[in-house]
């Protein structure tokens, strides 16, 4: 991903572009097509929402393999808010969007093999692709919910002390969540059926929305882990 | 008769990763053994969305420098001799 002018690009976020970008820190948020947009960017998204829900209703008990009702729908889809601030936005600030967005190329960065970017990147848009198919709905919020509901918060790191092993949690970086996120869904689908990466990864990650995927199983162990051993945390 | 040891040399202490948001993590790991809520879906949302708040703005910490301990010894070792 090129740099965007006015931030630092180690520091981006993965999971939220702001409408303006202040100088002190950086949050990027890109629901669905990047586009230079100000006020009335929530209402082409509104828009868009609405116009799948009412194709949903219309088309019940079809060929959808997704069991969303309407308002767990509009949940996923509804466009993040962004970070509240009190400040009137600066007129000199202007929004230059960023290349791609930062989480595709991520998960097509997971997908890379021997160096064939572009064949990454067509994986990662196939596999959109099958998300709308299977779903008729917007495949990009589908998969940012199914990434975020599959990244584990926490770490145990295990550390020998006194003789013993002592398991320590510790708290991830947002990359560090997103990675572990997706190499989790990336393992679980290769259970699923589907003759191609992209078929299986998004039947994988419908059932991660679904919420019956081994991937939310390990975080859920992951946690209980750090849950036990929270005694841990705070010790040097 | 005194012992004379060559090379006088000890294992060193394995440098962790720094505990950044350790408070926020605590409160969060609190809120999962009071309430059950592992996935932090909802009773516990708001102590992980503070955490991951906490994560994205704390400050870098670099790598903690290593013990030099053995630097030390040998030097010492070497004068005693």
């Amino acid at each position: 991903m090129r740099p965007v002018a006015t931030f630092n690009a180690s520091r981006c976020s993965l999971l939220s572009c702001p409408q303006r970008i202040p100088p002190s820190f950086v949050a990027l948020r890109c629901a669905l097509p990047v586009l230079a947009r100000r006020a009335n960017s929530s209402t082409t998204d509104e828009r868009t929402v609405n116009q799948s829900v009412a194709l949903l209703d219309s088309i019940m008990g079809s060929s959808s393999t997704l069991d969303l009702k309407t308002s767990s729908l509009s949940d996923i889809l509804s466009p993040p808010t962004p970070p509240t601030q009190n400040s009137t936005p600066d007129p000199s600030q202007m929004l230059i969007p960023p290349a791609s967005d930062p989480l595709l190329h991520f998960l097509a960065s997971s997908l890379l093999n021997h160096g064939k970017r572009a064949r990454a990147d067509r994986v990662v848009s196939r596999t959109l692709l099958y998300i709308h198919a299977l779903t008729r709905a917007p495949p990009l919020p589908i998969l940012r919910h199914a990434l975020i509901t599959a990244s584990p918060a926490v770490k145990c790191i295990s550390q020998k002390r006194s003789g013993k092993n002592v398991v320590r949690p510790a708290a991830l970086t947002e990359k560090q969540r997103i990675r572990a996120g997706i190499h989790a869904v990336l393992a679980a689908s290769k259970n699923k059926s589907g003759k191609t990466v992209e078929e299986r990864l998004a039947r994988e990650i419908i059932a991660v929305v679904n919420g019956d995927s081994k991937a939310i199983a390990d975080k859920e162990l992951a946690h209980k882990q750090a849950m036990v051993n929270r005694g841990n945390a705070l010790a040097k | 008769m005194t012992v004379h040891i060559a090379k006088v040399k000890v294992r060193p202490r394995k440098n962790l990763p720094p505990n950044v948001c350790a408070v926020e993590l605590s409160n969060m790991l609190g809120c999962w053994a009071a309430t059950g809520d592992m996935l932090s879906s909802n009773q516990c949302q708001a102590a992980a969305e503070t955490l991951f708040q906490c994560m994205r703005t704390a400050p870098v910490r670099g790598k903690q420098p290593r013990s030099s301990i053995n630097y030390h010894l040998a030097r010492l070792g070497r004068n005693s001799k």
